[in-house]
């Protein structure tokens, strides 16, 4: 299928330049309820997305198509010329493909057991963990390994074969008068039961908190501790509008040198991007990927981002990456945790809007901690101005690391408003 | 746009028959459910043009089959007639992979025989690529210049043709038709203070839905700039009166999700103990349903081949049903109502809401916005999580406009995060107006993955929630 693509476009005598994005797809998936198996599925799939570009002096235009089948000779060329004509028309300021060098690879070691029996084990590890109140009332395990190659009209020949193991689980509990459950994600890059079972041992010890959990009383104010996916989302929207796209789109108006915290009187944040793994190695228009400090010490240092947007900023592309990097705190999370605060577990979804200052969220579960006792609460909002919390935040010295972020694991704001 | 059912699935159906007669010979079910949509994502903002495929684009197969113990499905995109045994073999590799965990104890679907095909096209005329940038573009330009705070303004018009045919061993269904979501967004500045504003809905004629774009952005623009005076609100409790798009993001999130019958197999859904007994304010009805309104997913067929339906969830306060996927209905003993949707082919179906709202009511606005004594009108959907099992709720609109003593006092507050208990919400709901509106431009996951199209309104709702 890629030669015939290849063939077609370079034959076509209107296209100045091509770009083909085959991903295979290999996933196994297996879905629990109330811990029993209910489905299994198989994924295997080939699918192709082609950019067809038309240069026109100062101006390139472009247009995707995808193709997932094999194609006729005609079928192909119709789509070709279709994309070919739309692109007359999109007429952005020219940047070139990235160019070739050699025809290069990488690849995760494969795991060698069958990927069902990985499934299988996992699931188990994951139910080991019930009590007789409390289990897994959902799961769902996917095993997926992805090959991506791009090749693109510049002699870009690059392929590399990515694999994960992505988990949700519901832990729920069952009590004498009220059932309570969480939502838990995990993503794992390697299978490590050690890691799994302690995940599961940790969803089952929280949604039992959850099941403890009364209203929170006469707390207007108080410290927030977010950890793990909160920390990371919480840095991620910092930095989202740093990328080549968002300065030449002007969606922030920060510049190199920009402080992004003011009056710091706590930790000084360093926030960047990495490839997931070594074989992680390029983004989807084959620029090489290597880690990038967007944010060093509290200040903007670097932007980051697409070929097409660094070159229309007279940068050097850093490609689009999955794994976001924070520095590690000096404050251990005992530390942290001495004075009266409340230690988010469960969020809906932290809101944070950068333009109105605004971070907040609804607590499913959380722990307050006014110092002499620990007692767990649900069913309450938090809120605060985000600029004033960048000014006195604290990182916690333990770190995690997950598929999407690696860091420290806790993270505190200072005197958020509680209802 | 093409205007009719694809011709590859056509070409592909005598193998696909003949793949469901000889799993039909080796399973107790099988059935083989095939897509082919393809869609253009054209959008234009002040430096750049893109023409990428619509989000939706996609073309594949799910072959499903019960061993008389569990269901497994396959998901390729080749199906042949020199790969048919290799399809056969992947299959039964997936079936014997069993696995030491126990299984549920689940029957083979029973379906109705069903042979229909259906068809539903744009109405009014296409644009070509040509047309369509040129439109875009001088909507954005109309945005740039309307302001010397305006930034960057993005126009934008996704269009997607459907085509889906699910084959059985006793039905035999196919489907097509389009539909196509245009979009505006502005970024305005002053001083250093940068706000936004946008605005999304469908239609299914690409031709009303640019002509109604242009006004979208006047809208849009407008919005952003009085956004900059915008402050977050303080935390408390208030009477709110919702537009239309956060009356149905109270429906989705706070209702709808909870009523997904594949939660209620999981005992993941409180509502399963609350079927006949009051939920909501007696003013308040909420339907679900492909054939409840006409917008996004607005299907004739779902992705287990069963009919669109029109479910009744809650009648004037009481609930009285819920919506299913087949395998759900199965397991519950219920009639599947036509809910069962993928995020694409190589996912799994799951019960999924298609159109939600609550019904219109018999107040008018203005006396609404006059009876709150101190309060906000918000309005337009940012994003909300549902909490089926515990009812908490979390539901951001992009802005809200403050009312004191009956009147609008010009303070606008900006984004207005809404949290609580479910029932309490609904059961404070004491005013529902005569207005109503769906809007098709929504895209909703089950928990944090799983996203499909949808569509939710209403009309507009008082009621009081805690802002913070």
């Amino acid at each position: 299928m890629i030669r015939q693509l290849m063939n077609a476009l370079a034959a076509h005598p209107a296209v100045t330049g091509w770009l083909l994005n085959e991903t295979k797809t290999v996933s196994s998936q297996a879905f629990y309820v109330m811990q029993k198996r209910e489905t299994t599925r198989r994924v295997e799939t080939c699918e192709y997305g082609v950019t067809v570009y038309r240069r026109d002096g100062d101006f390139v235009g472009s247009s995707s198509f995808f193709v997932s089948r094999r194609l006729t000779k005609r079928e192909l060329a119709a789509k070709i010329d279709e994309a070919v004509y739309a692109a007359q028309f999109v007429k952005n300021k020219a940047y070139d493909l990235v160019e070739g060098g050699a025809k290069r690879s990488w690849k995760e070691p494969a795991d060698s057991v069958d990927p069902f029996v990985t499934i299988d084990r996992i699931a188990n590890a994951f139910f080991a963990a019930a009590t007789p109140v409390s289990r897994f009332n959902a799961l769902e395990v996917f095993h997926v390994r992805t090959t991506a190659r791009i090749l693109n009209s510049r002699g870009v020949d690059l392929t590399k074969a990515i694999a994960k193991i992505d988990v949700e689980a519901i832990p729920s509990y069952d009590g004498p008068e009220r059932k309570v459950e969480l939502i838990r994600q995990f993503s794992y890059k390697t299978v490590d039961f050690d890691v799994i079972r302690r995940d599961a041992e940790e969803a089952i010890a929280d949604v039992a908190l959850r099941h403890a959990a009364g209203a929170i009383r006469d707390v207007a104010k108080a410290d927030v501790i977010l950890r793990d996916d909160d920390v990371a989302e919480f840095f991620d929207n910092l930095i989202a509008d740093f990328s080549y796209d968002g300065v030449y789109r002007q969606t922030t108006d920060k510049k190199i040198g920009d402080p992004i915290q003011k009056d710091v009187q706590g930790d000084l944040l360093t926030i960047g991007w990495s490839p997931s793994s070594k074989a992680d190695a390029f983004d989807r228009d084959g620029v090489l990927l290597a880690p990038v400090r967007v944010v060093e010490a509290g200040t903007l240092v670097s932007h980051y981002g697409s070929n097409q947007y660094a070159q229309y900023l007279g940068m050097k592309p850093a490609g689009v990456f999955g794994t976001l990097e924070a520095a590690k705190g000096r404050t251990s999370v005992a530390v942290m945790k001495k004075k009266p605060h409340l230690e988010i577990i469960a969020l809906s979804g932290i809101q944070i809007d950068t333009y109105s200052g605004y971070i907040g969220g609804e607590v499913r579960l959380a722990v307050w901690d006014d110092g002499k006792h620990r007692v767990p609460v649900s069913g309450f909002a938090f809120s605060g101005n985000i600029d004033k919390a960048l000014s006195d935040v604290t990182l916690s010295r333990e770190t995690v690391r997950m598929v999407r972020y690696r860091g420290p694991r806790y993270l505190k704001l200072k005197d958020m408003d509680i209802l | 746009m093409t205007g009719k059912f694809s011709n590859y699935l056509k070409s592909k159906k005598p193998v696909i028959q003949k793949l469901v007669a000889l799993l039909g010979t080796k399973f107790a079910y099988a059935s083989v459910f095939a897509t082919d949509v393809s869609g253009t994502n054209v959008a234009v903002d002040r430096s750049t043009t893109s023409v990428t495929p619509s989000g939706l684009t996609e073309c594949g197969f799910v072959i499903k089959v019960f061993d008389g113990v569990a269901y497994a499905e396959y998901s390729t995109n080749t199906i042949d007639d020199k790969h048919l045994d290799d399809v056969v073999a992947a299959i039964e590799r997936l079936v014997a992979a069993k696995g030491t965990v126990p299984t549920v104890r689940v029957e083979a679907l029973r379906e109705e025989p069903l042979t229909k095909s259906f068809v539903r096209r744009n109405r009014g005329r296409t644009f070509t690529a040509e047309e369509t940038i040129d439109l875009l573009k001088s909507i954005v330009q109309g945005a740039l210049d309307s302001s010397s705070l305006v930034v960057n303004a993005r126009a934008s018009i996704e269009t997607t043709e459907v085509s889906k045919m699910f084959l059985s061993k006793v039905k035999d269904l196919e489907q097509y038709y389009t539909w196509s979501n245009p979009r505006s967004f502005a970024l305005v500045r002053r001083e250093g203070n940068t706000k936004f504003a946008y605005d999304g809905f469908g239609d299914n004629s690409v031709e009303h839905a640019l002509d109604l774009l242009g006004e979208s952005m006047d809208k849009t623009v407008k919005l952003a700039i009085e956004l900059l005076d915008s402050v977050p609100p303080k935390p408390g409790y208030y009477d709110i009166v919702t537009d239309p798009s956060i009356t149905g993001l109270i429906a989705h999130e706070a209702f709808g999700h909870g009523v997904e019958m594949d939660m209620f197999v999981k005992d993941r859904a409180a509502a399963k103990d609350y079927m006949g007994k009051p939920v909501a304010s007696p003013l308040v009805s909420m339907r679900d349903g492909a054939a409840s309104a006409f917008s996004v997913a607005s299907y004739f067929f779902d992705d287990d081949g069963v009919l669109a339906h029109d479910t009744k969830i809650i009648d004037r306060g009481i609930l009285v049903g819920g919506i299913s996927d087949a395998l759900s209905a199965l397991q519950l003993g219920k009639e599947p109502t036509g809910n069962g949707r993928r995020e694409s082919y190589k996912r799994k179906a799951y019960t999924r809401m298609t159109n939600t709202f609550f019904e219109q009511g018999t107040s008018a606005f203005d006396d609404m916005i006059a009876s709150i004594k101190e309060g906000y009108y918000i309005a337009v959907t940012n994003n909300g999580m549902e909490d089926p099992k515990n009812w908490g709720i979390q539901c951001t609109a992009h802005y809200g406009r403050e009312i004191k003593d009956g009147t609008f006092t010009g303070k606008i507050v900006s984004p207005v995060v809404m949290s609580g208990y479910v029932i309490d919400l609904l059961q404070s709901i004491s005013a529902v107006s005569r207005d109503f509106e769906v809007i098709g431009s929504g895209s909703c996951g089950k928990g944090y993955k799983e996203w499909v199209r949808v569509s939710d309104g209403g009309p507009c709702l008082k009621a009081k929630v805690k802002i913070g």
